[in-house]
C-alpha cells in the first residue's frame, strides 16, 4: 500500500552467544533457576523477585558455555501497551566479564523480536555496573524515583530506563561486529574476570 | 467546619474489638476542613465514582474502571484501596484511592481524580495527609500521562509537594497512540514539611 512502511525484520541475535546461552525456563532447568534465585535474593541490588510469566517472552537461565554451569537469569514483566520491564541478575561468584553484556544484548533483542514496543529497566541507585553498561551503549535514565525501594537497610532511589526498538536497533548496529554472529571479538565492558 | 477529625480518633487504640466496630466504613465523614469532607467510598457509591471519572480526561489519566459496575467490583479491592469521596459544601468534587501497595518498600500509587483539579489543592492535601496518617507509607507516587488534562494534575500534585522525578517517553498507549508519562513522588518527611509550611492543621 502507498505510504505503508516496510516492517523491519527481526534483530535476530539468537539466544546463543560466544560465552553464554539463554535457556527458557522448563521443568528440566527449574532447579537451576531456583538456585540462581536464592543467590539473587541475597544480592542487595536485587532482592526477592518472583519469576515473571510475561506474555512477551519467558524467563531464561543464563548458562556459561565454557563450564555448562548456570550463572544468572534474565526475565521481564509485561506491562500494558507491550512494555517489557527487563530484569537481569548474574551471580558475581559465577559470572565473568562479557557475560552480562552478551545476555543483555541477546535478551533485549529477543524481547523486541517477540513483540515488545518498549523495553524498560529498573536499577537500584548503587547498581552502578548495570548503569555503566547502559550508559556505555547510550541508554540514559529517564526517571529517578526517590527512595522508592528498601534495599540493604535503607530506602534507595530506583533509576528508570526506557527505550524503543529504533534506538535499540541503532545500538545493536553499532556493536554488531562484536555481538553473537559478528566477525569481531566479543564485547566486554566493566571490571571482573574475563569470560571464556 | 474548622476541624480536622479522623474516625479512628473516636476509638481507643488498642482496645477491645467491640470499640473498633465504630471505625468500620460508614457514610460519616472521616476528615472535615474548611467545607471539604472526605468519607469512605462504599460499593453503593459506584455511580458517583463513575460520574466523577467521566469528567475531563480522568478516565484516561488514571486508568479508572469504565462503568459503575466495574467500580462496584473494584472499590476496596486490590486496584483501589482506601477509596474515599470528597465533597465540598455537600457536593461531590473528587475521589481518592491508592493502588499497587508494596509492603516491603512502603510505597503505593496515588489515584485521585477531581471534577476540577485546579481548585482541588486543599482537598488532595487532606487525602494525602490521611494516607500517611493511616498507613506506614514512606512514599506515594503518581504516573501521569502527558495528554490533555495531564498538565492540570501535574500542577495539582506539585502544588501539594509532589516532586517531578522524570518523564518516560511513549510509555503509555492512549487510543493506540504512544504518549509520555511523568513520574512524581512525595516522601513522608516532605508531606510533613509541606503541612508545616502551608497548612499546619494537616501536620502529622
Amino acid at each position: 500500500m502507498p505510504g505503508e512502511r516496510e516492517q523491519a525484520g527481526p534483530i535476530g541475535l539468537g539466544l546463543s552467544g560466544s560465552w553464554i546461552v539463554l535457556e527458557p525456563l522448563t521443568p528440566a532447568n527449574e532447579a537451576e533457576f531456583a538456585e540462581i534465585q536464592r543467590s539473587m535474593e541475597l544480592s542487595p541490588a536485587m532482592g526477592p523477585i518472583p519469576l515473571g510469566s510475561s506474555e512477551i517472552a519467558p524467563p531464561m537461565l543464563v548458562r556459561a558455555l565454557h563450564t555448562g554451569r548456570p550463572v544468572g537469569l534474565v526475565q521481564n514483566q509485561a506491562l500494558p501497551g507491550k512494555v517489557a520491564v527487563f530484569v537481569i541478575f548474574l551471580d558475581p561468584k559465577r559470572s565473568r566479564r562479557g557475560y552480562g553484556l552478551e545476555a543483555v544484548f541477546m535478551y533485549i533483542s529477543h524481547l523486541f523480536d517477540s513483540g515488545a514496543r518498549l523495553v524498560g529497566g529498573e536499577s537500584v541507585d548503587f547498581n552502578v555496573v548495570l548503569q555503566q553498561i547502559l550508559h556505555k551503549v547510550g541508554i540514559e535514565p529517564r526517571a529517578r524515583m526517590r527512595e522508592h525501594v528498601y534495599r540493604a537497610g535503607a530506602f534507595r532511589d530506583l533509576v528508570i530506563f526506557s527505550f524503543g526498538e529504533t534506538q535499540w536497533r541503532g545500538i545493536v548496529a553499532r556493536y554488531r561486529r562484536s555481538l553473537p554472529g559478528g566477525s569481531g571479538r566479543p564485547a566486554v565492558f566493566g571490571g571482573g574476570r574475563a569470560g571464556g | 467546619m474548622e476541624q480536622l477529625g479522623d474516625a479512628a480518633h473516636a476509638v481507643q487504640a488498642p482496645g477491645p474489638a467491640r470499640e473498633l466496630i465504630a471505625a468500620q466504613p460508614s457514610r460519616e465523614p472521616v476528615l472535615e476542613l474548611d467545607g471539604y469532607a472526605w468519607r469512605r467510598a462504599l460499593p453503593e457509591d459506584a455511580a458517583t465514582l463513575d460520574q466523577l471519572a467521566a469528567h475531563g480526561s480522568n478516565r484516561v489519566l488514571f486508568n479508572l474502571p469504565s462503568s459503575a459496575d466495574e467500580f462496584t467490583a473494584r472499590v476496596g479491592g486490590a486496584g483501589l484501596r482506601l477509596p474515599m469521596l470528597c465533597a465540598y459544601e455537600g457536593e461531590f468534587i473528587g475521589a481518592g484511592a491508592f493502588a499497587a501497595r508494596s509492603n516491603r518498600d512502603l510505597n503505593a500509587i496515588l489515584v485521585s481524580f477531581f471534577v476540577e483539579p485546579s481548585t482541588a489543592t486543599q482537598a488532595l492535601a487532606m487525602y494525602v495527609r490521611h494516607l500517611f496518617w493511616s498507613w506506614p507509607f514512606h512514599r506515594l507516587y503518581a504516573q501521569l500521562p502527558l495528554v490533555d488534562g495531564g498538565a492540570g494534575y501535574l500542577a495539582l500534585l506539585t502544588a501539594i509537594g509532589f516532586v517531578e522525578e522524570g518523564v518516560v517517553p511513549e510509555h503509555a498507549l492512549i487510543a493506540g497512540r504512544p504518549c509520555d508519562v511523568a513520574v512524581l513522588g512525595i516522601l513522608r518527611r516532605e508531606v510533613e514539611a509541606w503541612c508545616q509550611a502551608n497548612e499546619s492543621r494537616l501536620a502529622l
